[in-house]
């Protein structure tokens, strides 16, 4: 399920249709966390040493 | 501690709700008299002051109008199954505002799956799917290596979840309390049956395309016989999984 309006994704679930493959789901999901502009980009907070 | 604290600050969407792991699966819709809008979840800012301007700017930028009228079942039919018993004379009506959560949980099934799947050698359980007969999901050469192993069982299910979806419950009770503290008066409700209001493709001829989700429904499989609440294609129109969202209701 999702929401569209206007041509833009309001709701995007991490799954098909709105990804070819899971796979592309799964990268999408981990960008979210720790991509560039992840919820846990900034590693000072959130890196290894914690 | 002091640790602790700083870092929960500094994460983002964490400062008004809980979230397993800032899975942010809730998302609003705000109807009220002069629209129904999709409320957008904004970037957070560093420079912003905290003033009325500012909370009032950010609420407008956050509104992406979808209608411009207040979203409700064709007249004659405020009744049963769009709304339940005694809400049909007390919900969404002219001059309320209702905020109505929609949950998704796609995210945080996969995340959930990370989760799980870096566990440390040994604590990593092995996925079985309850949608078929609890058999493997997909993860017989795992068990075949680690066969010395006794390793917990999971099913797909119940990673599904994970608490995300009371994040809702959470953000209505705290906006329930922010209403009444503002002398608004507000209380959660059930309102317009989730899958008429979303558009479900069961109730459309009924009531039309109301938020007009989209609906990806899996091809019918002969497996689908011994599938739990899997319609068979002769009663899929008739099969309704009634299950009323919860909402806010605010009036002055």
């Amino acid at each position: 399920m999702g929401l569209r309006h206007k041509g833009e994704h309001l709701i995007k679930g991490s799954c098909p249709p709105y990804y070819d493959t899971m796979s592309e789901a799964v990268d999408d999901v981990i960008a979210a966390k720790f991509g560039p502009k992840g919820i846990y980009r900034d590693t000072a907070v959130f890196g290894p040493n914690l | 501690m002091a640790s602790d604290y700083g870092q929960a600050q500094r994460q983002h969407g964490r400062t008004h709700r809980g979230s397993p792991d800032n899975a942010q699966g809730t998302h609003f819709f705000m109807i009220n008299d002069s629209g129904t809008y999709f409320l957008r979840k904004l970037p957070p800012t560093r420079d912003a002051t905290f003033s009325e301007e500012t909370l009032l700017r950010r609420a407008e930028e956050s509104k992406v109008e979808l209608l411009d009228h207040r979203i409700d079942v064709p007249q004659g039919k405020r009744d049963f199954p769009a709304y339940l018993d005694s809400n049909r004379f007390l919900s969404n009506l002219p001059g309320t505002t209702l905020l109505f959560p929609v949950v998704d949980l796609s995210h945080q099934y996969i995340n959930g799956l990370m989760y799980l799947l870096t566990q440390p050698a040994g604590a990593r359980p092995t996925l079985i799917d309850d949608r078929n007969f609890y058999r493997p999901a997909g993860v017989k050469k795992w068990i075949r290596m680690v066969s010395s192993t006794r390793t917990s069982k999971i099913p797909l299910g119940s990673i599904a979840q994970m608490r995300t979806q009371i994040e809702a419950d959470l953000i209505l009770q705290n906006m329930f309390l922010t209403a009444d503290a503002m002398g608004l008066g507000a209380w959660i409700h059930a309102t317009v049956l989730p899958p008429i209001l979303l558009g479900d493709p069961k109730f459309r001829k009924t009531y039309g395309k109301m938020l007009d989700f989209d609906y990806v429904v899996p091809k019918w499989k002969l497996a689908d016989f011994l599938r739990w609440q899997v319609p068979i294609p002769k009663f899929a129109k008739s099969a309704r999984r009634i299950r009323w969202g919860c909402a806010i209701r605010a009036s002055i």
